[in-house]
């Protein structure tokens, strides 16, 4: 196994395949062939995401269905692909932990000689695994037999994008606003 | 072999493309006259058993001046298979006649579409 000593910052950074250490936390870090970053503990490869601030919270409750919606350019054969979406939580060093998760119908991308904008939806069903009043990212990334890259064939991780609201009946701020002879 | 009157310095085309691929290209004519003559552009595609396909030249010809080059852009649909451009210049004669001159060719290879993805991003999420 070749070592690399990792002397700058992870992200954005592209760097040939293989291990990297860091010197100061003796942390692990494996980049594949494309580009995808893993961090090893104990034992395992995580892959890391890239991250980047939700745009909107989406207010769920359990029981609703989460629709994700998705654009990319293509160019190629026609192939078949699916889109995958997760609902979960950011862990350290960059990993999204997935909880919830769902796969779209297989569908066909024509074929084009040409980069040709598509779209492709996924939904997922929220159910009791996540918590309510707690808040949950999001990303999506296209599948069978299509490897992950950010930005090209799948997204960035969009933190706390979704909110589980409770379906019970919340009371607060109860006060007494007034008192007086009417 | 350069003709009479016309020689064709040069046809500008890529050296692939894929199948079904609309392929622009350019060929040079020279008049190699003193004067001005009206010089013309034809072309076929070599691929398959004959006649073959004709090229297409919204403009095929003009006069040019003498010693000067002129270039004819055209267009052909790749087919499934590797083709030859095979190019022709023509001068206009003082028997009010078109008289073919030149030729030249260049190849075109087919080459496969490979997929390639970018721009992917959420564009929207909501509960339904």
């Amino acid at each position: 196994m070749t070592i690399k000593t990792l002397k700058v910052s992870l992200n954005p950074l592209v760097l040939a395949a293989g291990w990297y250490q860091e010197p100061a936390t003796g942390q692990w870090y494996y980049y594949d062939e494309n580009g995808k970053r893993y961090v090893y503990v104990a034992g395992y490869l995580y892959a890391m995401m890239l991250w980047e601030p939700a745009p909107k919270v989406v207010n769920v409750k359990h029981g609703d269905t989460l629709r994700i919606l998705v654009s990319f350019k293509y160019s190629g054969p026609a192939k078949t692909g699916k889109l995958y979406g997760a609902v979960g939580q950011k862990y350290p060093l960059n990993v999204f932990d997935e909880i919830l998760k769902a796969t779209s119908p297989s569908f066909t991308i024509p074929e084009s000689t040409t980069p040709t904008v598509r779209t492709a939806q996924v939904d997922i069903p929220i159910t009791t695994a996540i918590a309510a009043g707690k808040s949950y990212s999001i990303y999506a990334k296209l599948i069978d037999g299509i490897s992950f890259k950010e930005d090209e064939t799948g997204s960035k991780a969009l933190e706390d994008a979704v909110f589980v609201v409770s379906a019970e009946p919340t009371f607060s701020e109860f006060k007494i606003t007034d008192y007086k002879v009417p | 072999m350069a003709g009479t009157y016309t020689e064709i310095i040069e046809i500008v085309a890529p050296d692939k493309a894929v199948a079904g691929q609309v392929v622009n290209i350019e060929v040079k004519i020279k008049n190699k006259y003193t004067s001005p003559i009206g010089v013309m552009v034809g072309g076929a595609l070599e691929y398959g058993v004959s006649p073959w396909p004709g090229i297409t030249f919204p403009a095929n010809w003009a006069n040019v001046s003498g010693g000067a080059t002129q270039p004819f852009s055209g267009y052909f649909t790749m087919p499934s298979a590797k083709v030859k451009i095979h190019a022709y210049s023509y001068y206009y004669g003082v028997d009010g006649l078109w008289h073919w001159d030149d030729e030249k060719t260049k190849e075109v290879a087919l080459t496969e579409l490979v997929p390639v993805f970018t721009e992917f991003k959420i564009t929207d999420y909501r509960a339904v």
